[in-house]
């Protein structure tokens, strides 16, 4: 294992019966963003919660900075933060007791930053937690993680229920997080925009089964979107072909080897792929 | 562990100011005469035995529970502060009823002995955090709604065992004598049965709530 990495995932399985995390392998290295993706259900929070030692896995190991995290799962918690997709504060409690609360249970707790980012999220301190909509909840939840001072971020779909505006800043907040080398965020999201923004490497989870990995950039550019006649697609070496969709009109299509591609077929056009596109084509290339 | 134990405390600030309104007016009852004072003493069961299972409630609502384990600490310390909560409240009930007893018969408003009344209030203080030791850990198997009805059903059993057995216990002729000639070696005996009741409950507690998948 590489101890560069903050964060290391080998042969990961969670046998939940009706669903199985099945040996997903990743790493997060130092001073960059993973974003996970995947649709609903696919194993992205039960990856988050084996890495926090919520579930009991059945197998495979988690490093965080070379230790494990269920042996030395004190210190692991001393280095990592977390935001689920709920905000755990209860509605009875204010930002300002949230602090006297956290102050006391989490060593290297800052109480500058926390007020800081309070007076940036435009929190009120004295305000009870059940007057907050829910992207002030969120924003609330994310102030607590970051003064923890924490080396690792990890963020349940953190930017949900956020307007584009604070999901921006608080986007920058992570890439500033992670312009120090030994800081990293594993970021969970349904809101593949934030992820293009923002993440260094991308993950995707497929029915408990990671069926993508790399650097964003290289994916981005690996990958291509088809779009042709029925009888343009069905001269494609199917080798090429990760996922379609056909209408009355046109066929599209995800390709794989996007510059072999070209060379192979020059006369068809191949547009950019999203992070979107990778997903929607490879859950309709399972399907088919 | 410090900022579980606040966090309970600030969770339940609004229900801790209606007890003391309760407890004001208990004490007013009993200095009036209408119930005996021995009233505010179940006042201190009622207490011991709300608070801790109130916290723990609010935490499955707002999904603390999960989150606390998250934290360094973990689901240890997050037991622990419950464990130091219930027993702070516990001795804070106990300080305020005894202190309660002595002020109203210091006013000569009540006949009982006062030694009396603050023993009294002391060994219920001791009784609740016993029944807290069987309770919190039912709690934190079952959740907060099934662990009440079985610790009701506990109580009740232990009740009508108790009961049921104390014709043979202590027989009636000379039984007070008795119990008074050992007195002294029945509280240390309850007060070390507590003490010891109370640290492997929460050991029990750190145990199920650390097998627990969230």
């Amino acid at each position: 294992m590489n101890y560069e990495n903050a964060i290391e995932i080998e042969h990961l399985t969670k046998d939940y019966g009706s669903f199985r995390l099945d040996d997903v392998t990743l790493a997060v290295p130092g001073g960059t963003i993973l974003g996970l993706i995947g649709e609903n259900g696919a194993g992205k929070s039960t990856t988050i919660k084996c890495i926090l030692n919520l579930v009991r896995r059945d197998a495979g190991e988690i490093r965080i900075f070379g230790m494990d995290n269920r042996k030395e799962e004190r210190a692991v918690k001393e280095q990592v933060a977390v935001v689920l997709d709920e905000c755990p504060f209860h509605e009875l409690l204010t930002p300002h007791m949230v602090e006297t609360i956290l102050s006391g249970a989490c060593p290297g707790w800052d109480s500058k930053r926390f007020h800081s980012l309070l007076g940036e999220f435009e929190l009120p301190e004295k305000k009870l937690v059940k007057e907050f909509s829910r992207g002030m909840k969120m924003k609330l939840s994310i102030a607590a993680a970051l003064a923890r001072n924490p080396r690792v971020l990890l963020l349940d779909e953190a930017t949900s229920g956020l307007d584009p505006v604070v999901r921006d800043r608080i986007l920058e907040l992570f890439l500033d997080f992670v312009s120090d080398e030994t800081h990293a965020v594993l970021l969970s999201s349904h809101i593949t925009s934030d992820l293009e923004k923002a993440a260094d490497y991308v993950a995707y989870l497929h029915r408990g089964k990671l069926v993508l990995q790399g650097a964003k950039d290289e994916l981005l550019d690996e990958y291509g979107r088809l779009a042709c006649t029925r009888g343009e697609m069905d001269r494609v070496d199917p080798a090429f072909l990760v996922g379609r969709r056909e209408s009355a009109f046109q066929c599209e299509a995800l390709v794989r080897d996007k510059r072999e591609f070209r060379r192979r077929y020059p006369e068809l056009a191949v547009d950019p792929v999203s992070l979107e596109d990778l997903m929607v084509f490879t859950v309709r290339g399972d399907r088919a | 562990m410090m900022g579980y134990v606040r966090k309970d405390f600030l969770l339940m600030r609004k229900q801790m100011r209606t007890y003391g309104v309760i407890l004001l007016v208990y004490g007013a009852i009993s200095a009036a005469g209408v119930w005996e004072s021995y009233i505010l003493s179940g006042f201190v069961v009622l207490v011991t035995l709300m608070c801790p299972l109130s916290a723990m409630a609010f935490d499955q609502v707002s999904r603390w529970d999960s989150y606390a384990c998250t934290l360094p600490g973990g689901a240890r310390n997050a037991v622990r502060g419950r464990y130091v909560y219930t027993a702070v409240i516990a001795l804070g009930s106990v300080l305020i009823c005894g202190a309660l007893c002595l002020l109203i018969h210091a006013f000569g408003l009540l006949s009982d002995d006062p030694l009396e009344m603050v023993a009294a209030t002391v060994t219920t203080g001791l009784v609740s955090l016993l029944m807290a030791s069987i309770t919190l850990p039912l709690c934190y198997r079952f959740g907060v709604e099934r662990g009440r009805t079985l610790m009701t059903l506990v109580f009740v059993v232990a009740f009508v065992a108790i009961v049921g057995s104390a014709g043979f216990l202590f027989p009636a002729i000379g039984a007070e004598e008795r119990l008074q000639e050992s007195a002294a070696a029945l509280a240390v005996g309850l007060i070390l049965v507590t003490v010891a009741a109370y640290f492997i409950s929460c050991r029990i507690s750190q145990r199920i709530y650390a097998q627990k998948e969230w």
